[in-house]
């Protein structure tokens, strides 16, 4: 209880510095710029994934407006997204990343964007790039801040 | 012959010694829980949380054997159970390189990958708050109980010559040290710095690395029966080689030879053709609750050079007793 007081008390102390920062820069540079965003290509098979894309761009299009970025769609398979995610040639990966994903030691996955469209009780997230901390907690708070 | 028990005092601290160990586990359970709940994904904070893990070893060694090793000794045991403090301060080093070898590994291993950490957030009061924050809450905590631990400890080591204890405080000394490098790291990645972390922890690593080797020689050294080692580092024992010269001014004494089993010294007197005097022996071996065995070397022939622990440090050889073996010459 205490730690949990002290963190919080730091981290109001802390608000008015910019910590922490993104190595690579890539939340200064999205706000005002370009959001390049990656959606997972649907699959015909699983036609309830797509609804599910759908609503992961409605949001990140709302976010795009709060930050003043335009966003660039990329539409391609999980495994080059994520790849291209990892080299920081893109800065959000959505519609079809969930915490079970082999490549979550190389990228960085949010907080829980909304249920799993076909497994009941799993939720999916959006990739991030990794070691990115500045924009990974922008997008948590934005998750957790507008409740859908 | 067995020479005096262990006086109050040394009995005493060796008490002391034994609860400061239970208090030992005890924190370090629970700072290994609390760890393991804000870990995430900081190399730093990770490789800490297993050397806490590590840093259990010594005080439940030490505990074991701290009951056994005063035993009385048995048909079985001859030579009693002093030895297991040996084999304890042997596993205790080795746990201590073990930690400072996979801090460095880690280390070295991350920066080459380029890896870079990620720390997400968690949320307090409704507020999502980066977990960094809560790492180095918890590191800076973690470092408090070592830094006291070790230090109580260090000092009762001294008049035990208890390496065990000591070893123990050397891996407190890791603990404190790594916790501190942990706290550097988050602050680094915080800044943007992705190697601060890995970068931290690979100094650190090469001061429990050295630790940790020295403790193995020590170790080594011991269970090789060579001639009385200080508590803290390779050199000869300054203790061992006053016991040794007092013995030797006795008429009747050839040579010494001294070894350590545990903490205590186990002394081999070879007499001269006249035997000494062993009420002179056993007062002199009395004075030192650290001998708990003299014995008197059974000499089939006497060889030309006799043992002098004060040529140890010269490495010269020298022929010793011949071993009364049926059949040999």
């Amino acid at each position: 209880m205490a730690i949990r007081a002290g963190a919080a008390l730091a981290a109001a102390l802390l608000a008015g510095c910019d910590l922490p920062r993104d190595p690579e820069g890539t939340y200064d540079r999205v706000r005002g710029g370009t959001l390049r965003v990656g959606i997972v290509a649907a699959d015909e098979a699983q036609p309830e994934h797509a609804s599910a894309a759908r609503e992961d761009r409605a949001a990140v299009e709302r976010f795009a407006q709060e930050l003043g970025a335009s966003p660039v769609w990329m539409h391609a398979s999980a495994e080059a997204l994520f790849l291209a995610l990892e080299r920081h040639e893109l800065d959000l990966v959505i519609g079809g990343v969930y915490g079970d994903t082999p490549w979550r030691g190389r990228i960085a996955l949010s907080k829980p964007a909304g249920p799993h469209p076909a497994e009941r009780g799993a939720e999916r997230r959006f990739a991030i790039p990794p070691g990115e901390n500045k924009w990974l907690l922008a997008i948590n708070r934005f998750l957790k801040g507008g409740a859908s | 012959m067995t020479v005096g028990a262990l006086p109050q005092e040394i009995r005493e601290k060796l008490r002391r010694a034994e609860r400061l160990e239970w208090i030992t586990i005890g924190i370090m359970v629970i700072t290994v829980i609390a760890m393991g709940l804000v870990m995430g994904s900081s190399q730093a904070m990770q490789t800490a949380w297993v050397e806490d893990l590590l840093s259990l070893i010594p005080p439940i060694v030490f505990l074991v054997t701290a009951r056994l090793e005063r035993r009385k000794p048995t048909a079985l045991y001859p030579f009693g159970f002093e030895r297991y403090h040996s084999i304890a301060f042997l596993v205790a080093a080795v746990s201590l390189t073990a930690m400072g070898a996979l801090l460095a590994i880690d280390s070295v291993v991350t920066l080459i990958k380029q890896e870079r950490p990620t720390v997400g957030s968690i949320a307090i009061f409704g507020h999502e708050i980066w977990q960094g924050w809560l790492m180095i809450g918890v590191l800076a905590l973690s470092v408090i109980p070592p830094v006291v631990l070790g230090r109580l400890k260090y000092a009762l080591a001294q008049p035990l010559h208890d390496k065990v204890l000591h070893t123990d405080a050397l891996m407190n000394k890791a603990d404190w040290l790594t916790g501190l490098a942990g706290v550097a790291g988050v602050f680094g990645i915080a800044y943007g710095l992705w190697w601060a972390d890995a970068a931290a922890a690979l100094i650190i690593s090469l001061d429990i690395l050295r630790d940790g080797v020295r403790s193995g020689r020590i170790a080594t050294a011991e269970l090789a029966d060579t001639t009385p080692r200080r508590l803290d580092s390779p050199k000869i024992s300054e203790e061992a080689l006053q016991l040794a010269a007092r013995l030797k001014a006795c008429p009747g004494v050839r040579g010494v030879r001294l070894r350590e089993t545990g903490r205590m010294f186990e002394v081999t007197v070879e007499p001269d053709a006249q035997m000494p005097n062993l009420d002179t022996l056993r007062r002199i071996a009395a004075e030192n609750w650290r001998v708990a065995t003299l014995n008197i070397a059974a000499v089939h022939d006497a060889p030309e050079e006799a043992g002098d622990p004060a040529r140890a440090e010269t490495g010269e050889s020298w022929t010793p007793y011949l071993r009364v073996l049926p059949g040999s010459p």
